[in-house]
């Protein structure tokens, strides 16, 4: 029967980087071309091991003498002659190396997981994506009239709505260009109604929180909530993406967009704070003036005379600020 | 015959009435220019007038300059006369309030005739009436005496000064009264007053001081502090002059925190008089120095009306050389529309709100920034949005801007709008101003 051995040659995290089978013996390894085994470290001899099979017929790693020396990994001892058993791991110079027979045993494998989200398939019948593009952009067109008050031409309004929507397009074909490179499909309808789509979403949070903030006229609440709803949106705006194509695993697609979108935020946060609420100094007043057509029973609303109580509070503020620097 | 010798009596009589009513006529007119002999004078002699005066006067005028410390280099460039034997110049405090705010960093000087630069220090400051009272160590050979003044609208004047730094200048002018929405006086002097004549005397050709140059605004149209300020600041000089440069400001703080108490006063407060707009009644006139106006906007391409009502005064004053306040002023805007539909129409009021017609400037070493308190206040059954902002001026402890702004809801095609804006006030003034202001404004159903 042919006696044969798997040399492996790991990387740092325990992968397999090469994978030699050694089916004559006595064999070498070492730097020099001369060995059955050659290892490109300069740590390593031109000659350090040799692999040989002993009287009982097992495996045999012996040290030739080296400079570095032959080091098994666990428990961590320098070693001249041992005999190879699954799993052990030896070190030689930078190099660690695992020995495997035909009869070590491996796990059987593992189940794919299936997608469990509902919306990609919708998104990924090019028809449906088509569809779902259009109904966001005439709700996005709604959006953008509803918060103008110009006259407007119709001429210039249309001309403005297709250079959005140029954009949109551009937008969908960079994630189309890097969906074709890994799956040979375009997929573009489906990238073009997830920008479309989470255009709306984010245009629609953002006018919510208009009326959240006309209603509580809040402070600090209003920044944590923007700033936290920006994130989740853009996130799954990125995820989805993503998952059209599909890149990595799902947890990692989650993890990938959700950095990607509180970095953009953060870098914008960071922008509007230096403008605002920050150090820039300014001469004009900046409050929130959102107004909003609600009936008076919407309104959360306060006297004069415990408004005016309330302010007191701004002159310890301006004091406080008046003896900085 | 009778008759021939009636109707010739009567026409005796009518000429002599007649001769009689040119005689009166004429001693009528001599009158008239004796009493403004600069007129008279210039009858026969235009030119020399200005000459006459020149000659009599210009020793008592010298150039005050505010020099940095450091570098020796001229900060500031004014004029000032001399007022007293002891040596007593009077300016403006706007030409010397760096020194006032700085004052390790510069030093104020006056040139004499022959171009030499000779100390003077600061004695007395009225910030509101921007005048200041600097002492030389020399004894002047000429100086005005200041007394007051009783004189005519259309009187001929004589402004002297430094403009530009070119020279010792006389410029002609007329007099023309008092400005008339101002509660701290300041006359009207129709001549051009360049910048470098602050603080330089305007004087009748008797040598009168009139007033002291302060300000201009264009085009022959000029302003003078009234010599009475001048005569008050003087004896308050010169029975307690200030000895630390370093206590000016602390004057300047003092002064400012007198005039808004005494400019907010019970007629203020009471917000009697009014206008309508709309279905609002809103406060308008404060009091007889406020001067109202109102404009409207039907732009037909414009798919909403706009009429405004705003109130302010003349009165301001002069801080620092990046600072300017002026007490209170006001504006109410009423918007509606029959074009836009109620979202459309609130986006419009949203950005319209959010705007501040006039803003007080200040740098960021003489002002923190502004910060502010929204909510939604009920007024009478009508909800307002409001805002209250304030910032605290650094150096000057007790003194604020505030910017009071409202917005009526509940209208899907109308709102109103109005802004308060009151600087170098108290807190407490900030808000009683404030409070009464918003509780003036009243609706009808």
């Amino acid at each position: 029967m042919e006696r044969v051995v798997y040399v492996e040659i790991l990387d740092k995290r325990g992968g397999v980087k090469e994978r030699i089978r050694l089916d004559a013996f006595p064999a070498t390894i070492g730097r020099a071309y001369t060995n059955s085994v050659i290892i490109d470290d300069k740590h390593v001899c031109p000659e350090h091991l040799r692999i040989n099979l002993d009287e009982k017929g097992n495996f045999i790693v012996e040290d030739l003498g080296s400079v570095n020396g032959l080091y098994q990994v666990n428990p961590y001892k320098r070693v001249s002659l041992v005999e190879i058993t699954p799993n052990l791991q030896f070190s030689i110079g930078s190099t660690v190396l695992q020995f495997r027979r035909p009869e070590d045993k491996v796990a059987p494998a593992e189940i794919v997981k299936p997608d469990r989200t509902y919306l990609f398939p919708l998104l990924k019948h090019q028809g449906a994506a088509l569809g779902i593009f259009f109904l966001s952009s005439l709700i996005f067109t709604l959006i953008i009239y509803l918060n103008s008050y110009a006259k407007i031409s119709s001429i210039l309004f249309i001309g403005d709505l297709l250079a959005v929507f140029f954009l949109f397009a551009v937008w969908a074909g960079v994630w189309s260009m890097v969906n074709r490179l890994l799956t040979h499909t375009f997929r573009f309808a489906s990238h073009l109604s997830i920008a479309s789509l989470g255009t709306v979403s984010i245009l629609s949070f953002i006018n919510i929180t208009g009326y959240y903030s006309f209603i509580f006229s809040p402070e600090l609440s209003l920044d944590i909530i923007m700033t936290a709803g920006l994130i989740i949106l853009g996130s799954l705006f990125l995820f989805c993406h993503l998952s059209i194509i599909p890149a990595a695993s799902q947890i990692r697609r989650l993890v990938y967009s959700t950095i990607v979108s509180a970095g953009i935020m953060g870098i914008f946060t960071f922008i509007v704070y230096i403008e605002g609420a920050g150090s820039k100094f300014s001469n004009e007043i900046k409050f929130n003036s959102t107004l909003k057509p609600l009936k008076n029973y919407w309104l959360i609303t306060s006297s004069s005379d415990s408004f005016f109580e309330n302010v007191r509070h701004l002159k310890e503020k301006v004091d406080a600020s008046a003896k900085e620097d | 015959m009778a008759i021939i010798l009636a109707g010739a009596i009567k026409i005796q009589e009518d000429l002599v009435r007649f001769f009689f009513r040119i005689a009166l006529l004429f001693s009528f007119f001599y009158l008239i220019f004796i009493t403004s002999p600069a007129s008279a004078a210039q009858q026969t002699q235009v030119a020399s007038d200005a000459q006459v005066v020149f000659g009599r006067f210009s020793n008592n005028v010298v150039k005050i300059q505010v020099v940095e410390n450091s570098s020796g280099a001229k900060a500031v460039i004014g004029s000032g006369f001399f007022v007293t034997a002891d040596g007593h110049i009077i300016t403006n405090y706007h030409v010397i309030s760096k020194q006032v705010h700085y004052p390790e960093r510069y030093r104020t000087e006056f040139v004499d005739a022959s171009g030499a630069s000779n100390p003077v220090s600061i004695i007395k400051i009225d910030v509101i009436n921007d005048l200041a009272i600097v002492q030389a160590k020399i004894k002047p050979a000429h100086y005005f005496k200041l007394a007051p003044v009783n004189i005519k609208q259309g009187v001929r004047l004589f402004s002297l000064g430094f403009p530009h730094d070119i020279g010792l200048t006389i410029v002609e002018g007329t007099y023309n009264g008092f400005l008339k929405y101002a509660l701290y006086k300041k006359i009207h002097f129709t001549g051009s007053i360049n910048p470098g004549m602050s603080g330089g005397p305007t004087i009748t050709a008797f040598g009168n001081v009139v007033g002291v140059n302060v300000s201009s605004a264009g085009e022959q149209v000029s302003f003078l502090v009234p010599v009475d300020a001048v005569l008050k600041l003087l004896s308050s000089a010169l029975k307690q002059p200030i000895t630390d440069s370093k206590k000016l400001l602390e004057a300047v703080r003092s002064q400012l925190l007198l005039y808004q108490d005494s400019y907010i006063s019970e007629n203020i407060i009471n917000m009697n008089d009014s206008v309508q707009l709309g279905r609002f009644r809103l406060p308008s006139k404060l009091a007889s120095y406020f001067n109202c106006w109102a404009d409207a906007n039907r732009k037909e391409k414009d798919l909403f009306h706009t009429v405004n009502h705003q109130c302010s005064t003349d009165d301001y004053i002069y801080v620092s050389s990046s600072h300017r306040s002026g007490v209170i002023r006001f504006r109410h805007r009423l918007i509606t529309t029959d074009k836009l539909n109620r979202f459309r129409f609130y986006s419009l009021y949203s950005n319209l709100f959010n705007e501040v017609y006039v803003s007080i400037h200040g740098s960021e070493e003489e002002v923190t920034k502004y910060k502010c308190e929204t909510k939604t206040v009920d007024v009478k059954n009508i909800s307002f949005k409001t805002t209250f902002c304030v910032r605290r001026y650094r150096k000057l402890e007790g003194l604020y801007d505030a910017i009071f702004k409202a917005a009526s809801l509940g209208e899907n095609n109308s709102g109103l709008e109005t802004t308060l804006v009151l600087s170098s006030v108290s807190f407490e003034n900030a808000v009683k101003v404030s409070k009464r202001y918003l509780e003036a404004i009243s609706w009808k159903e």
